[in-house]
């Protein structure tokens, strides 16, 4: 083997290592070493390597060297398709994932089939490597891609605006009416909650909670939220949230000037019991938090300040 | 009959005939002992019985009965080693067909995924243990080979479990990666450091297979959501391909083992690593999506009473004075054009549902205010076809433009009201913004690659605003 192609073999795996770490933390740059690492391996690492192998003895293998560079091109550039969001990923993955087991698989175990015992090594190696592969190709099925993070924080923002709107453009009637202090005490008490959140998760500026989305820190952590919201029996903030939201709902309700639409809307979002579902019985806070990632957690408290302050804007302004 | 020093004669002869087979030279010399006892019973010494029992076999033809042994042994070896070549053929094909099926959607996903990790768990992870056993050649022996079988199996069974969503996965995948961890590995390193040659050859095995361990660890911990999985893979695979890859490499390529065929494996393997764990790293569990389910049943529920809201007042106008009659005129005007908006929003939003779930119209709009019953709430290649064309126009690019008209039209009716004009501009804004140092659309920011059920909950939320907005237009509007 020449060392060229050692050395190159040595810097497409470390290209990719770090292109995926950068990629990981977000830093500047993971797209070039990915690509770079991709395109090395595909266009000069692979053919170099496998022309050296054919002429080190290999001559026996021909179909093997083919195979194993159309599988392994198709595959990588399947995967570097759908790292970088490039179209045309969704024709090179169903390939790009079955190929290693229906083409490579085959192709090796027959032309290797009359290899005695010092292939073993080899052969376990390759069964291992594939299985390896095809494991986490199993798992990945099962997940969806970070950036659908970013798009929790849309839906947050879009509450928030929306309650801004609603409270830059109530128009108070009737000053005196209680639902306009029920509604502060209890978006005042929400936003308590959050800030108290986003400062346990180092979520600060100046030592003040502060809630940007393309600089949060945190963002999966569930430790904080279930910490903080369920806490042990004495300090339990959700119930405490629950019965807050309910008392909430009761005066909503027992409002004179309500309309049927309204109180219909009203005890639909304030609805804070149990409910049965396709997975069984559910609790309020199971729905609403589903696994308390932190934003998920400030996306779900939000939403109930943009409920409250749409539902007293809508109240008040009934003449 | 026959005494000690003669039954020791007869083994040295038989171990003289290189007679290695376990167990058959035992056999061979029982066999010959009795084969004297006869002889001697019709009256011979044991030295005539022996000499004729020579003559008769000879040390070639208990040779050949160790070929034949062999050769019948290696019939059932070979059988297996079939078994097991065609069963991780197919399992594997299984595993990454289910795998595909599953991204998909398509129909079939449990039971080839089923069958793949049953054939892995019964067939192949067993003969590839038998074979190994059989060879005899690692130095663990039993230890080694009980431990990858039963933590392997345990792993992969696991993992089906969790993939199928049956209860017990957890205790399985513990189960299975103790043993690999801490019982397989160490088992591996002792094995591999009798053999090594050298110091550096023993340390570099030790970093291997630390830095294998820690990587697995990454893996336990991301799938059981434990803290610390971040740290731990950054640590593993740092060691393992910026340390390990290289050491390794350049020990055997200096000892000339190392065929170009080897390493071609290796560097490939170690990219897969490298890229899965990273992909598996950044994304995160299905379960998420809930999120938006809430989001998008919250803002329905909130839509459906603005509708009644609107229909109530459609009922209600009636004309009294001029001054009425002038303001219904306006609000008139506002709602036909509120609707008109948010009768596009409708259309995308059972477009993009029919599209994606291949359902009918009916079914769409049961999807859509109970969502979720959407099967494919993370499906964003379609999305991203139907609201972008090649030339970066598209749905998203028409909605934009529905939406900027129709803020002009209540911004030229509000403008007495500063206040309310300012926040209707705010709300329905979609201007671009600055994304990294890169100008990014409202269309590409809000729409590129999102999943169809954020897609949703969004487009909800945007009909949710028009309708305020309405709602504080035609309010100020009666004033």
């Amino acid at each position: 083997m020449k060392k060229s192609i050692y050395y190159l073999g040595i810097a497409c795996a470390n290209l990719m290592l770090f292109g995926s770490l950068f990629k990981i933390q977000h830093w500047p740059g993971a797209s070039v070493m990915l690509v770079l690492a991709v395109f090395l391996f595909c266009f000069v690492f692979l053919p170099m390597a496998l022309i050296n192998s054919y002429n080190e003895g290999g001559q026996k293998y021909k179909a093997l060297h083919a195979v194993t560079f159309f599988v392994f091109f198709i595959s990588m550039m399947g995967v570097i398709f759908k790292v970088q969001h490039w179209p045309g990923a969704g024709m090179f993955l169903p390939f790009g994932i079955t190929l290693p087991f229906i083409l490579f698989l085959p192709v090796y175990l027959y032309q290797t089939r009359n290899e005695k015992n010092k292939e073993t090594m080899n052969f376990s190696a390759i069964m291992f490597g594939l299985t390896f592969l095809a494991v986490f190709s199993v798992l990945l099925a099962l997940n969806v891609s970070k950036s659908i993070i970013l798009k929790i924080g849309t839906s947050l923002r879009m509450s928030s605006e929306a309650s801004a709107f609603n409270m830059a453009t109530i128009n108070v009637t009737d000053k005196q009416n209680p639902i306009l202090e029920e509604s502060d005490k209890l978006c005042v008490y929400i936003e308590g909650l959050k800030d108290h959140l986003l400062i346990a998760s180092d979520n600060t500026v100046d030592g003040k909670a502060s809630l940007d989305i393309t600089q949060m820190a945190n963002m999966e952590n569930s430790n904080i939220p279930v910490h903080i919201l369920l806490g042990d029996d004495s300090n339990n903030k959700m119930e405490e949230l629950k019965s807050k939201i309910n008392s909430y709902r009761e005066s909503v309700l027992a409002s004179e000037k309500i309309s049927p639409e309204l109180s219909e809307l009203s005890s639909t979002i304030f609805d804070v019991s149990d409910k049965d579902t396709e997975d069984g019985k559910m609790t309020w806070e199971q729905r609403t938090f589903g696994a308390y990632q932190l934003i998920v957690v400030l996306d779900a408290l939000t939403q109930i300040q943009s409920n409250v302050r749409l539902v007293e804007s809508e109240l008040l302004a009934v003449k | 009959m026959l005494d000690t020093t003669q039954i020791q004669l007869i083994e040295s002869d038989v171990e003289s005939a290189r007679i290695t087979l376990y167990n058959l030279s035992d056999e061979l010399v029982d066999h010959i002992c009795c084969a004297i006892e006869d002889q001697m019973r019709n009256g011979k010494s044991f030295d005539e019985a022996y000499a004729l029992l020579k003559e008769q076999t000879g040390i070639k033809v208990l040779q050949s009965i160790q070929e034949n042994t062999l050769y019948l042994t290696d019939k059932k070896y070979r059988l297996m080693k079939t078994t097991m070549k065609i069963t991780g053929n197919v399992a594997l094909a299984l595993l990454g067909m289910g795998t595909v099926m599953k991204i998909f959607h398509w129909p079939g996903a449990g039971p080839a995924l089923v069958l793949g990790f049953a054939l892995l768990c019964l067939f192949f992870f067993p003969a590839v243990v038998y074979i190994n056993h059989r060879e005899g050649k690692s130095k663990g022996g039993p230890i080694m080979n009980f431990s990858i079988l039963v933590g392997g199996v345990g792993l992969m069974a696991g993992i089906l479990f969790k993939v199928m969503h049956w209860p017990g996965a957890s205790m399985l995948l513990l189960g299975g990666w103790f043993f690999i961890l801490f019982i397989f590995l160490p088992t591996l390193l002792y094995a591999k450091l009798k053999d090594a040659k050298s110091g550096f050859e023993k340390r570099v095995y030790v970093l291997g297979v630390v830095a294998l361990i820690i990587f697995e660890l990454a893996t336990m911990f991301k799938m059981m959501h434990w803290p610390g999985a971040g740290p731990l893979m950054i640590l593993g695979s740092l060691l393992l391909v910026a340390v390990f890859l290289p050491l390794y490499t350049n020990m055997r390529f200096k000892n000339v083992e190392l065929k170009t065929g080897q390493f071609i494996y290796l560097i490939t393997i170690s990219m897969y690593a490298v890229v899965l764990t990273a992909l598996l790293a950044m994304n995160v569990s299905k379960d998420i999506l809930g999120c938006f389910v809430r989001s998008q049943d919250n803002g329905t529920a909130i839509n459906h009473y603005f509708e009644q809201k609107e229909r109530i007042l459609a009922a209600s106008n009636t004309v009294k004075d001029s001054v009425v009659m002038m303001n219904a005129e306006k609000i008139k005007h506002v709602s036909e054009e509120t609707a008109k908006v948010k009768n596009e929003i409708q259309n995308l939003k059972l477009n993009l549902v029919q599209e994606i779930e291949q359902v009918d119209k009916q079914t769409a709009l049961a999807a859509i205010s109970e969502s979720v019953k959407i099967s494919k709430k993370d499906n964003y290649d379609i999305i991203d076809h139907i609201l972008f064309d090649q030339n970066g126009n598209g749905l998203a690019n028409s909605l934009k433009g529905k939406l900027d008209t129709y803020r002009e039209l209540i911004l030229k009716l509000t403008t007495s009201n500063k206040e309310l004009s300012e926040s209707i501009s705010r709300i329905l804004d979609t201007s671009s913004k600055k994304n990294y140092n890169t100008m990014v659309s409202w269309e590409e920011d809000n729409f590129k690659h999102n999943p169809l059920i954020s897609t949703l909950a969004l487009l909800t939320a945007l009909e949710k605003n028009v309708s305020m907005v309405e709602s504080s237009t035609i309010q100020y509007i009666n004033q």
